[in-house]
């Protein structure tokens, strides 16, 4: 981004504070810094040379969720979500962080955007908790003599099945019904390792609704996570590979065999929705990142926007459906998930109290900022108690996990699940 | 006299600038001045220390601009109220204001005593009716706040504070007020409550049932209790609202809703300002209106047997209560009242006398009562305003 | 007042004793976003900003205030359009935006008690769902908070009915310049003696801070009718507005959209309000539903008989708070068609609409400057937006100008500089136009009545500095008050 269009985007804000209570850092601490309208004025201040790049000013960005909740509150259009973007890739190359921050960044991003990696992980905390060393460290408090970033590390893995660590997802799968057409499915990076369930129903329902379903092998991580902690090199090092993955520059004709690329994880649906932007005027990438971005959709957009052919069982169950930060603020996608849920005789669908305000989980945010991550995610936990659902539904595998694991930490034992994996149950 | 304080000289200035000229000439030689409208709250508060000058303003009664259009009216004060809606009828407007005796009842003196009447509960009282005023202060400074439209957040606002100052931070000289359409339809519609609980019970259903009464009141003896509604509008409404009450009235007390009106025999907006201006002392009680059902056993039972005749009115959306009456001998009285006060302050509301024409039990009672914590600041106020506490010195709380 | 750096320091370490250090804000850096409210033109560094959480905690930092003599300006969410909370330089500024509990819901009264940080919006969410809400609306109503409400009397569309915030607060908790805190008004309807509660409200900050609040609540109205109508001008929509009121209705809000407030409306909320008309009206009325429906109807006669283009009734709720959406972000909204604009709040009578709002137009046109209109019709209270591109140099002081030669005009058709947004330090220059010296020393004795010491926000609303000096001869104390039979505090 050039420096004009940086102060450009900078200058749209008008101060007028319509976004301070959708922030959720605001909330829990009501000082402007950690506010949308306070950060774009750090950034204006940083940009002009008035305040320094300091370790207290990028404190306020590092606290950013980039939930985008503020993008959806902005009566003047700014486009905050480029703006922490660019100021974090600044924060990236031009601040020097303490060496302990600095490694602990290192770890996350060798370990969760690599779902190779992150899968040799799961064996060994699958025999970590089976062990019963986990309960023992737990309850001894070792735990708690694990720095806070790392002990959230530890608390957020979801409890897995063996089973679930040797799933894997077919490489074609054919219609149940009179084939609709073909799609592609983006088996994501935490989704795949922790979640493989949510894959497995995607395709089902996929199947159910007359789709052939093309899982192509040896993806990667779409860049999402480093592209949002500002590691932008990474991060387009992650999309090409994608990229080249589903458009190979040999043949970028694949593309014509799917009619749309599905995607079943908020985070990652908003950033492969960017790649036409990522690489404009790349003339390698360019052409070809712009026609797979058409195509992408989130599987509850691409479900909603069709007549439902395989037919519903009734399910009569109470169920708060969560909005993911990257669904609802950054997609846009708000009413399809409710929709599809509703399509499901009997259950009945209940609305969470301050449901515009992100959970804490924020990609990597619960891990880098644990403390914040617990606080906002406190509030979310006791909105959705609050309308004493049977079952959560969350569209996005970082808010699940973020959620459970602060519902545990109550002892609350709440179910949650993919609303595909509910129409899954529905249609199967 | 002015509560048997003897009056050294009347004035009665003819014009705005007579009246300052007025001002300054007693400034000039410390007299005291004490202002007079239609005198029909005299009576009200403390018995000032001395009148030097009482300054009447009976011959200023223009109405200085009247814009129907954008339905405001600026008034000199001692117009009075009754001659005030006779102007703006013939526009079909009115000023929401209906307090006892609106015929004697001058502008200036209600703003100075906060006047007002049962349409409370509909459209506030002089503070939300007022958006101007020009005073003239102690030393004879003629000072002006708000304006002569209805939104105005420019500077303090002066014309709220100069509502129920009683006449101890300057003269009201003009004040200009936010008019109401005249209603097409008004009903007033006697309900059979048999108590005070009633009463209560039927506020409630009458928000709960979203109706819009522009007035409740309920005349309430020591044994019975009859409620009027006033609904005003237009006629589709009205109607419906009548028919909404006589369910509502159903449902809760098996009884009856008549229609009533002066025509019929019963004019409850008389029944009311009869019991307001009824007997020679009188008090107004405010407590929150969910303390309504305790009313009766916690004050106003003690304050009956005090009087030897008394009648009590509420407007109970408010949460207030006129009591009036001739009082038994002096130390029963006293009592009782003070009883009643500190039912009415544990409650956290208070109790005001409003009217004492019997000198005796004046100068044994305080008008006001407990001082509020936020006395000092009043206190503040009074000495800028009127430094050498010459403006019906000792009338109001507290000695101001 | 310079203070000596040593001295700087200990205030800042006794304050942080108080708020704890993480509420208290001195790193050049971070107070840096504190240097203005919603009026961005003039921005000035505080010394330190801090963020109680109680009252005793702002008791607290206004001991130490007055200790090191430092002025305290009060700040809720920032939100205001007249540089209300612009900091003084060397002072303290208090933000209360971490006191934003609702304490208390009183359903059998019809009161709510709040910390003064809670965001207008959610004291209606806190009671929508039993059928109660808060009336007073700012357009801002998502973000601002009470106590900003509280000091600015903030209006909003629906106060044309339902009046302002001075008509919904029955009383307040306030801390006082000398660290005192003080029940002002009453929560039962009639206060006794003066009525403080009149002079708190629209006091921008200057007498108090504002603690906790007792506030009103109404119940929602039984029936909401709304309509929008287009018309070719805004003369007609002015007639409209003027035939609406003359049939005797008062209508809950009449808003009043011209030709270029409608496109940045379309471009920043996506209603298909159409763009090829010269303004627009959105008419809410209320009440019991026969009543409600009766007037609705008129009204919409009434719309076609000014001359309205088309009249529109919203299908659903959810295509009425659309509609209302769009009016109420209509000020940011217009970043979407200007770099820059200034934001006017001024008011004429009502019957002068038409006639003012050509005037403004021509102003405008002769200055070179386009100009959008948005406002509360029912009361006459305008908003003209004067948009300019403040990358060209002179052009925002040039649209300041012209939005103060508005404020003339409003002036000379006997109307006022503010309706809604406050004096704050924007239009301190324009009280002396609007008042005379007498009206501005008595606004100025309320304040040294409550503020003696003059703390408080200094250098706004008046247009020059006022102190709360020696009083013109002694104050002669009443017999009770020498015996301390009566209290002198």
């Amino acid at each position: 981004m050039s420096s004009a269009t940086y102060a450009d985007l900078i200058a749209d804000c008008v101060h007028c504070g319509f976004c301070l209570p959708a922030c959720p850092t605001y909330v829990s601490w009501g000082n402007e810094m950690d506010s949308p309208r306070g950060r774009i004025d750090l950034m204006k201040g940083v940009h002009e040379g008035a305040i320094a790049l300091d370790d207290s000013v990028v404190t306020h960005f590092d606290r950013c969720l980039g939930c985008m909740a503020c993008v959806t509150a902005c009566p003047s259009g700014v486009r905050y979500d480029l703006l922490i973007e660019e100021t974090r890739v600044k924060v990236e190359d031009e601040h020097k962080r303490e060496p302990f921050d600095q490694a602990f960044r290192e770890l996350v991003f060798a370990l969760f955007p690599r779902p190779d990696r992150l899968r040799l992980l799961a064996p060994l905390l699958y025999l970590f908790r089976k062990s019963g060393l986990q309960r023992l460290t737990r309850e001894r408090g070792l735990t708690n003599l694990l720095p806070k970033r790392l002990r959230q590390l530890d608390e957020l893995t979801p409890p897995l099945e063996f089973s679930q660590l040797r799933v894997q997802l077919p490489a074609f799968t054919p219609a149940r019904r009179a084939r609709r057409g073909t799609v592609a499915l983006i088996a994501g990076c935490v989704q795949r390792v922790f979640f493989p369930n949510v894959n497995a129903s995607t395709i089902r329902v996929l199947a159910a609704e007359g789709f052939d379903v093309v899982v192509p092998h040896n993806q990667g991580c779409c860049g999402a996570l480093s592209l949002h902690a500002g590691r932008a090199d990474e991060s387009a090092d992650f999309a090409r590979a994608l990229l080249d993955r589903f458009v190979p520059v040999e043949n970028p004709h694949e593309l014509d065999r799917y009619d749309a690329i599905i995607i079943n994880a908020a985070g990652c649906g908003s950033t492969l929705k960017q790649y036409g932007a990522l690489f404009a005027g790349d003339p390698v990438h360019g052409e070809r990142a712009a026609a797979f971005d058409a195509k992408v959709r989130d599987v509850n957009e691409f479900l909603a926007g069709l007549e439902p052919v395989a037919p519903r069982k009734p399910a009569p169950i109470r169920v708060a459906y969560h909005d993911a930060c990257h669904l609802a603020h950054a997609q846009g996608i708000r009413d399809e998930p409710r929709a599809l849920l509703r399509s499901i005789p009997g259950l009945e669908l209940v609305e969470i109290p301050q449901g515009d305000q992100c959970c804490g989980s924020a990609g990597v945010y619960n891990l880098l900022e644990p403390e914040s991550g617990a606080e906002i995610g406190e509030r979310k936990v006791d909105n959705i108690l609050s309308v004493a659902p049977q079952l959560l539904a969350s569209a996005n595998p970082g808010c699940t996990l973020q959620i459970r694991s602060l519902l545990a930490r109550r002892g609350i034992d709440l179910p949650a699940a993919h609303p595909i994996e509910i129409l899954d149950v529905a249609v199967s | 006299m002015i509560a048997d304080v003897p009056i050294r000289e009347i004035v009665v200035p003819a014009t705005l600038d007579e009246a300052a000229e007025i001002m300054r000439a007693r400034a000039a030689r410390g007299a005291s001045v004490s202002f007079m409208g239609g005198g029909t709250d005299l009576g009200y508060g403390n018995s000032p220390e001395r009148v030097d000058t009482l300054l009447k303003t009976e011959k200023l009664t223009r109405v200085v601009e009247y814009a129907p259009s954008d339905q405001v009216v600026t008034v000199e004060a001692g117009l009075t109220l009754g001659a005030l809606q006779k102007t703006l009828a013939a526009e079909n407007q009115r000023l929401a204001l209906d307090p006892p005796r609106s015929e004697l009842a001058t502008l200036g003196g209600l703003l100075a005593t906060n006047g007002y009447g049962p349409l409370r509960t509909r459209f506030g009282t002089l503070r939300d009716l007022i958006v101007g005023i020009s005073i003239v202060r102690a030393d004879g400074t003629v000072a002006r706040g708000g304006g002569k439209v209805v939104k105005n957040v420019a500077g303090f606002d002066l014309p709220k504070l100069m509502v129920g100052s009683l006449g101890t931070l300057g003269l009201i000289a003009t004040a200009t007020f936010r008019l109401h359409p005249m209603s097409e339809r008004r009903e007033w519609h006697a309900v059979a409550t048999r108590s005070l609980r009633d009463v209560r019970t039927l506020c409630r259903a009458l928000l709960d049932r979203r109706l819009e009464p522009s007035a409740v009141i309920a005349l309430a003896d020591a044994n019975a209790c009859a409620t009027y509604v006033l609904f005003e509008g237009f006629g589709a409404g009205v109607e419906s609202q009548g028919a909404k009450l006589r369910e509502v009235a159903r449902d809760l007390f098996g009884g009856n809703v008549s229609r009533v009106d002066a025509r019929g025999g019963v004019d409850a907006a008389a029944l009311a300002e009869g019991a307001r201006t009824y007997g020679n002392v009188r008090l107004r009680i405010s407590t929150p209106p969910a303390f309504i059902p305790s009313l009766e056993h916690d004050i106003l039972a003690p304050l009956r047997s005090a009087y030897r005749e008394c009648r009590v009115v509420l407007y109970p959306t408010i949460g207030a209560t006129f009591v009036g009456g001739f009082p038994r001998e002096g130390d029963r009285f006293v009592s009782a009242l003070e009883g009643a006060r500190a039912a009415a302050e544990a409650a956290r509301g208070n109790l005001v006398v409003v009217e004492c024409a019997e000198p005796s039990l004046r100068e044994r009672i305080d008008a006001f009562g407990a001082l509020p914590d936020s006395f000092p600041i009043m206190r503040r106020l009074k000495e800028r305003f009127d430094p050498n506490r010459r403006l019906n010195p000792g009338r109001f709380l507290g000695g101001l | 007042m310079i203070l000596r750096t040593a001295e700087t320091v200990d205030a800042q370490r006794e304050l942080a004793a108080i708020v704890g250090s993480e509420n208290c804000i001195v790193d050049p850096a971070e107070l840096r976003v504190y240097e203005c409210d919603g009026l961005t033109g003039t921005r000035v560094r505080p010394l330190v900003v801090v963020l109680p959480a109680t009252t005793e905690e702002v008791a607290g930092v206004v001991k130490i205030a007055r200790r090191y003599g430092l002025p305290i300006v009060p700040r809720g969410a920032g939100t205001g359009l007249s540089g209300g909370a612009l900091p003084v330089e060397n002072g303290i500024v208090i933000g209360l935006s971490r006191m934003h509990r609702i304490l208390e819901i009183d359903f059998e009264n019809l009161r709510m008690r709040l910390q003064p940080g809670v965001i207008n919006l959610d004291v209606t969410k806190a009671i929508a769902a039993h059928g109660y809400y808060y009336a007073p609306d700012p357009s801002s109503q998502s973000v601002c908070s009470i106590g900003g409400n509280i000091a600015e009397n903030s209006g909003g569309a629906h106060c044309l009915k339902y009046g302002f915030t001075t008509n919904h607060v029955y009383s307040a908790t306030v801390v006082t310049s000398d660290g005192d805190v003080v029940e002002i008004g009453s929560p039962c309807s009639d206060a006794v003696g003066y009525d403080l509660m009149a002079a708190l409200v629209g006091s921008e900050g200057l007498v108090g801070i504002v603690t906790e609040a007792v506030v009103r609540i109404l119940r929602t109205p039984e029936k909401t009718c709304t309509l929008f109508a287009t018309f070719p001008s805004t003369d007609e929509a002015g007639n409209c507005v003027s035939g609406i009121v003359a049939a005797g209705i008062v209508p809950a809000a009449i808003e009043m959209m011209d030709k270029l407030a409608i496109e940045a409306i379309v471009k920043s909320t996506g209603v298909d309000w159409p763009l090829d008309v010269g303004a627009a009206l959105l008419v809410d009325v209320d009440g019991v539903e026969a009543e409600a429906e009766h007037t609705a109807a008129q009204a919409v006669e009434i719309a076609r008989a000014s001359g309205a283009l088309e009249v529109r009734t919203p299908r659903d709720e959810r295509e009425r708070q659309l509609m209302w959406k769009g009016r109420k972000s209509a000020f940011a909204a217009m970043g979407r068609i200007s770099p820059n604009y200034y934001v006017q709040d001024g008011v004429i009578p009502r019957s002068e609409i038409s006639l003012v709002l050509r005037e403004i137009a021509d102003l405008c046109a002769r200055e070179g400057f386009r100009v959008a209109n948005v406002f509360h019709a029912g009361d006459g209270n305008l908003h003209p937006l004067v948009l300019y591109d403040g990358r060209i140099p002179g052009q925002a002081h040039h649209a300041e100008e012209v939005a103060a030669e508005i404020l003339r005009i409003c002036l000379r058709h006997g109307g006022s500089i503010t309706g809604e947004h406050g004096v704050g330090a924007d239009k301190a220059a324009y009280m002396g136009e609007a008042f005379s010296e007498a009206d501005l020393e008595s606004m100025n004795f309320v304040r040294c009545a409550f503020d003696p010491h003059a703390i408080f926000n200094p250098g706004k609303v008046f247009p020059t500095p006022r102190l709360c000096g020696d009083r013109a001869g002694a104050y002669v104390p009443h017999a009770t008050e020498i015996s301390e039979q009566a209290g002198r505090g």
